[in-house]
């Protein structure tokens, strides 16, 4: 399944919620995050992130903070052109 | 031709601009993306920002699906004076191109995969350009269809 340039939500573990913790600065751990992803390594996900009056940046996801992951499925939208 | 594009994806450049642009400038969620904004639990602003990109990307693969059945339906041509390309859809979620080929007015479908069209229309390299004759070959009535140079 290619994630790339979708968006998910993903359900996270203890230290998942520890990392959005520390990088938000926001006093509540969330248990999942919906973000746009940029590309998948072997290392985790690099999702996109827009920060209230920051630049937008891309973080890196590791694999062990997911616990899952949901990604709505949307195959009836179809665009088209005649060529 | 018919040419379409199932699904959408966004690039990382058509999410920034989509993040930066005016939120009125931006198409409402219709009632479907608005319930699938609660059951991601993500504001319907952020969630209409992402599908708005998702549009421009979609535009965006549109015209490179175009570009990329024009150029096959003149191969097509070359090698199969009575056949042409009728269609050609881009399905992001199995990441292929279906193409439907019409020969004397008989349909053909075949699938490309995604990474290989988009390798060789960035690169226009020779060895793919072959690995697309070779489907050709494969999928197009062989005595219809001349070797790749």
């Amino acid at each position: 399944m290619r994630l790339a340039g979708r968006t998910v939500t993903f359900f996270l573990g203890e230290d998942g919620k520890e990392f959005f913790h520390r990088i938000t600065g926001e006093e509540h751990s969330p248990d999942l995050v919906t973000a746009d992803v940029e590309e998948t390594d072997d290392v985790g996900i690099w999702i996109r992130m827009q920060r209230r009056k920051s630049p937008a940046s891309l973080v890196l996801l590791r694999w062990e903070f997911i616990l899952g992951i949901e990604l709505p499925v949307d195959t009836g939208k179809v665009v088209g052109l005649k060529g | 031709m018919d040419i379409s594009v199932r699904g959408s994806r966004s690039s990382a450049q058509d999410w920034v601009r989509a993040q930066q642009i005016p939120l009125n400038e931006i198409p409402p969620l219709d009632e479907q993306q608005k319930a699938a904004a609660l059951q991601m639990r993500i504001s319907e602003e952020d969630y209409a920002r992402s599908v708005y990109a998702g549009y421009l990307s979609q535009q965006e693969l549109l015209q490179r699906t175009l570009r990329f059945g024009r150029w096959l339906n003149a191969r097509v041509g070359e090698r199969t004076p009575n056949g042409c390309v009728d269609a050609v859809e881009l399905d992001t979620w199995s990441g292929k191109l279906k193409v439907k080929v019409l020969i004397a007015r008989e349909p053909v479908i075949f699938e490309v995969d995604e990474e290989l069209v988009d390798g060789f229309m960035t690169t226009g390299s020779a060895e793919l350009e072959r690995s697309i004759f070779r489907l050709l070959e494969i999928n197009l009535p062989q005595q219809q269809v001349a070797r790749a140079s």
